[in-house]
């Protein structure tokens, strides 16, 4: 794979606080790469100092091998949606989605080919002529990424942005997004906090804590081999369950396993608290018994997938059908199958 | 004062007293300008109705005195004013939208306090400075100096309307490809024409009014002086009907100029931005 | 990748920014804000060349005599009148602004209300906005003059007596106070009606649900919640109120005295320059102080809220 773009050692402070700490990584040419993160964690700085809105305090940034973490952003050739998608309220979708091409000198007898081409292919030729305001949720989110496209970019940045569709709206655009990213082959960077955005947009998946990256890689692998703890906390639909080492005789070690990654058995059994009902499964969450009550440390609630339902304070035993052992700092050291 | 509650009545009541107090003193400038002198000048208990209709107080006082040239003045004066308003606040307004709170609050205090110093107080070095720079009785040092009164209120002004745009917009335009200035001039000025018609719009008002700075620095009339400033001196050298003329004349263009643009009179402008 | 490339990558190896120098991040930090500071520097010039060193002048000036370095001219303020001047001006400031402030919240209160002829109304209230100082002064003296003025002629229509207007300090005063009334009442009731058309009308419908009369809600919902714009409304207008200059000096000239005209008085003539500089700085230092009070206050309010 071809490297197109690469942070090297990124520093952001804000005063004291560090919003991007020593960040590396690399965003492969063609690929749609999903920053996944808790809010908070220094997403929306990454990208905003990759377009250049904000300055970095140290390291570099690297577009196609060119240094571009010093140019001003008008001088960087990437493109950005915002998550309110930042359309200018004075102008017209044409008029918008023609900006780019204007500050780029583009040649004037193209230009209304160019935005018309661009329009059919995201839908919206039939509002081209409209006012900003007099558009759905959904055209503006198009006519936002219209007007990031028309000018054929190197890279494209974008801050979550289907966070302020409704939940229908959301599904058919994000399968449109990836659709066009597909089509058009071009390299998409993509801030979300949706687990669900991450699993289905994504080539691979960074996900961001402390602003660095914990784990890069394609999304199941995150979801199966989280680097750590709260990787596995963080990624996937419930909280991976950690257990002491003891249950399997690992001393000193702590056991994380999925929801879904048992069966009934006898290794490990537990009191249920509470079953819910889920398209042809349960998950029940339970207490399981502590192997030294002494100084247990609250780890001790798991939740599980299983076929059928339990009553409250009912007995589950299960087996594990794989696992991963982390060490007592929560660092991944071994995956078992 | 809980008239409000009681009923419609009472609030006609307050709303018809109000609006006598409000037009009389416009009305009786009126019917003191449209009758003849024996009926308004000359009497000791005048009426409150005209009686008669004259255009000959009209007539004879552009005859008499002079009242077209320092209109013009003053004209010029506040369009100067409203143009140094835009060509300073706007610029500083964004800056200081832009700039870190703790240092733009330090800088919107100390324009705060500027506003409040008293004009007499500092017409008084600024008339000896323009004399030496010869600008004392021109159109320039009278718009110079009253640029004082409006600066800091245009700044606000500009102020809050850059505060109020969405902050991505800028940026948008930035990652868009525009350089700097074209980010200002295509996407940020456009955005910004009700602040900057409002600005202009009380600027160019408060000129029209100002009489302390203009009679300091332009104090020899009539040729030279601002409407207020030359009303001033025909109410001294006892003029009423020319006075009364030239008052009629320089303000129903105001009033109507103030009501039709009413709408934009809003508190949070006029209070000096400090509100909302 | 090219050669050059990779040199860079192997170069670009930078450390820690915290190991960066206090210059080097304050430079970094402050970058942005020097930049947009240069905006802001016009203007800032501008007032401080135009502003604050006149005061300066002003102020040194007025501890200037015929030997150099004296007090003589505060001295010698009393005898042109200070007190009295003083007296005078803070009795029209608070008077006109109380008047001010009573009437603009009840214009400010039925605005909010719909009636008929609400719009007719809001534009009438207008109307002084657009009507200059002097102009609004010349005509407040023809309806006040003792002879031929048409307050005394609708005195005389209702039967009463007529009243010699300015023949004494206090009622000449009052003349001045309300024709500031006049003319500043609708910027406050502006002001005023802004700060009430924010207030949600869900506020006033909970109240009367709860069993709030009209008097209650004035109270207790009302002035409560109008009180910071109102503050703000006061403050403002009481510095404009002390520098008061037009209105006075075309209205009632120099009988009495306000500080302004005293100013002014002293100020024409190059014998008692320098008096007029010494009242100059007396006004200067009350607003002044008036205004860090303001300030002071204004910022302790953001916090409490």
């Amino acid at each position: 794979m071809n490297v197109k773009m690469r942070y090297e050692n990124v520093y952001k402070l804000y005063g004291n606080k560090r919003v991007l700490n020593k960040l590396d990584l690399e965003v492969y040419d063609g690929e749609f790469l999903v920053i996944l993160g808790p809010s908070g964690m220094g997403k929306s700085t990454l990208l905003r100092t990759t377009v250049g809105i904000e300055d970095l305090t140290a390291g570099k940034i690297f577009l196609d091998g060119q240094d571009i973490s010093k140019r001003p952003p008008n001088k960087r050739n990437i493109a950005m949606v915002f998550q309110n998608y930042a359309l200018y309220p004075n102008m017209t979708v044409y008029q918008n989605i023609q900006f780019p091409l204007k500050m780029a000198k583009f040649e004037k007898s193209k230009i209304k080919g160019k935005i018309e081409a661009i329009a059919e292919t995201l839908k919206i030729s039939e509002v081209l002529q409209r006012g900003i305001n007099q558009l759905s949720g959904g055209q503006k989110q198009r006519v936002a990424l219209a007007r990031a496209l028309v000018r054929d970019p190197k890279i494209f940045l974008l801050d979550e942005p289907l966070s302020n569709l409704d939940a229908r709206v959301r599904y058919t655009a994000r399968a449109e997004l990836k659709k066009i990213q597909k089509e058009l082959g071009h390299t998409f960077v993509y801030v979300t906090h949706d687990q669900i955005e991450a699993a289905t947009l994504s080539d691979r998946v960074a996900v961001l804590r402390d602003g660095r990256i914990e784990q890069i890689g394609e999304y199941d692998q995150i979801l199966n081999e989280p680097r750590s703890k709260w990787l596995g906390d963080f990624v996937g639909e419930y909280p991976m369950n950690f257990i002491d080492g003891e249950y399997l005789n690992l001393p000193d070690k702590i056991i994380g396993f999925r929801d879904y990654w048992i069966k009934e058995g006898k290794s490990v059994s537990g009191r249920v608290e509470l079953c819910t009902h889920e398209e042809g499964s349960y998950h029940i969450s339970c207490f399981i018994e502590s192997q030294n009550p002494e100084q247990d440390d609250g780890e001790k609630r798991v939740v599980l997938k299983t076929s059928k339902p339990y009553e409250i304070n009912d007995t589950v035993g299960f087996d594990l059908n794989r696992y991963n052992i982390y060490n007592s700092e929560g660092v991944l050291e071994k995956v078992v199958k | 004062m809980s008239d409000e509650g009681k009923g419609h009545w009472s609030t006609y009541i307050v709303v018809l007293i109000l609006s006598i107090v409000f037009i009389y003193p416009l009305w009786i400038l009126i019917i003191y300008v449209v009758q003849p002198a024996y009926l308004t000048f000359d009497r000791i208990y005048p009426a409150q109705i005209p009686l008669a209709f004259t255009l000959q107080n009209i007539t004879q006082s552009f005859k008499e005195v002079d009242l077209v040239g320092p209109l013009e003045r003053s004209l010029e004066v506040a369009f100067l004013v409203g143009g140094i308003a835009l060509g300073l606040g706007i610029p500083a307004g964004y800056g200081l939208s832009k700039l870190t709170s703790g240092i733009s609050n330090k800088l919107i205090v100390f324009l705060f306090i500027i506003n409040m110093m008293p004009g007499l107080v500092i017409a008084i070095p600024i008339s000896i400075y323009f004399l030496h720079a010869n600008l004392d009785n021109t159109v320039f040092g009278v718009a110079f100096a009253q640029e004082l009164v409006v600066l800091p209120l245009s700044v606000f002004i500009s102020l809050s309307g850059f505060r109020s745009l969405p902050r991505d917009l800028e940026y948008q335009a930035r990652v868009d490809g525009a350089s700097f200035s074209s980010t200002f001039s295509r996407i940020l000025l456009p955005m910004m024409k009700v602040p900057i018609m409002v600005a202009f719009l009380l600027a160019w008002m408060t000129s029209w009014d100002e009489f302390t700075y203009a009679v300091i620095i332009a104090p020899i009339v009539p040729t030279d002086s601002t409407f207020p400033v030359t009303l001033y001196n025909y109410v001294s050298r006892n003029l009423p009907l020319e006075s009364a003329t030239f008052a009629l004349v320089a303000t129903i263009p105001v009033i109507i100029l103030a009501i039709i643009l009413q709408k934009y009179l809003k508190g949070s402008y006029l209070s000096g931005g400090l509100v909302g | 990748m090219e050669s050059s490339t990779i040199e860079k990558l192997n170069n670009a190896d930078q450390g820690d920014p915290s190991s960066l120098s206090r210059g080097q991040r304050f430079k970094k930090e402050f970058k942005k804000d020097i930049f947009y500071l240069i905006f802001a520097i016009p203007a800032l010039v501008y007032v401080i060349g135009l502003a604050i060193v006149p005061a300066i002048t002003v102020v040194y000036d007025s501890f200037i005599g015929r030997h150099g370095f004296t007090l003589a001219n505060y001295y010698a303020l009393p005898s042109y009148g200070l007190y009295g001047a003083l007296i005078n001006t803070l009795l029209v400031s608070v008077g006109a602004l109380l008047i001010q402030l009573f009437i603009a919240l009840a214009i400010a209160m039925v605005l909010v209300k719909p009636f008929k002829g609400k719009k007719a109304f809001s534009t009438l209230v207008i109307i002084p906005l657009g009507i200059s100082t002097v102009v609004s002064a010349f005509v407040f003296s023809i309806i006040f003059q003792a002879v031929g003025g048409y307050a005394n002629s609708a005195l005389v229509g209702l039967g009463l007596r007529p009243i010699d207007w300015f023949y004494t300090n206090s009622s000449s005063l009052g003349v001045v106070m309300f024709s500031d009334f006049w003319k500043n009442t609708p910027l406050v009731a502006l002001i005023l009606y802004g700060g009430l058309s924010s207030l949600p009308p869900s506020l006033y419908e909970a109240a009367s649900v709860d069993g709030a009369g009209s008097f209650n809600r004035f109270v207790h919902i009302t002035l409560p919640n109008i009180a910071p714009i109102m503050s703000i409304a006061l403050l403002v207008r009481g510095v404009s109120e002390f520098n008061i200059f037009a209105l006075p000096l075309v209205i009632i000239g120099y009988h009495p005295l306000i500080l302004n005209t005293l100013i002014y008085e002293n100020y024409s003539s190059s014998l008692t320059r320098n008096i007029s500089y010494a009242a100059a700085t007396v006004l200067l230092a009350i607003i002044m102080l008036y205004s860090i009070i303001v300030v002071k206050l204004g910022g302790a309010k953001d916090h409490v809220r």
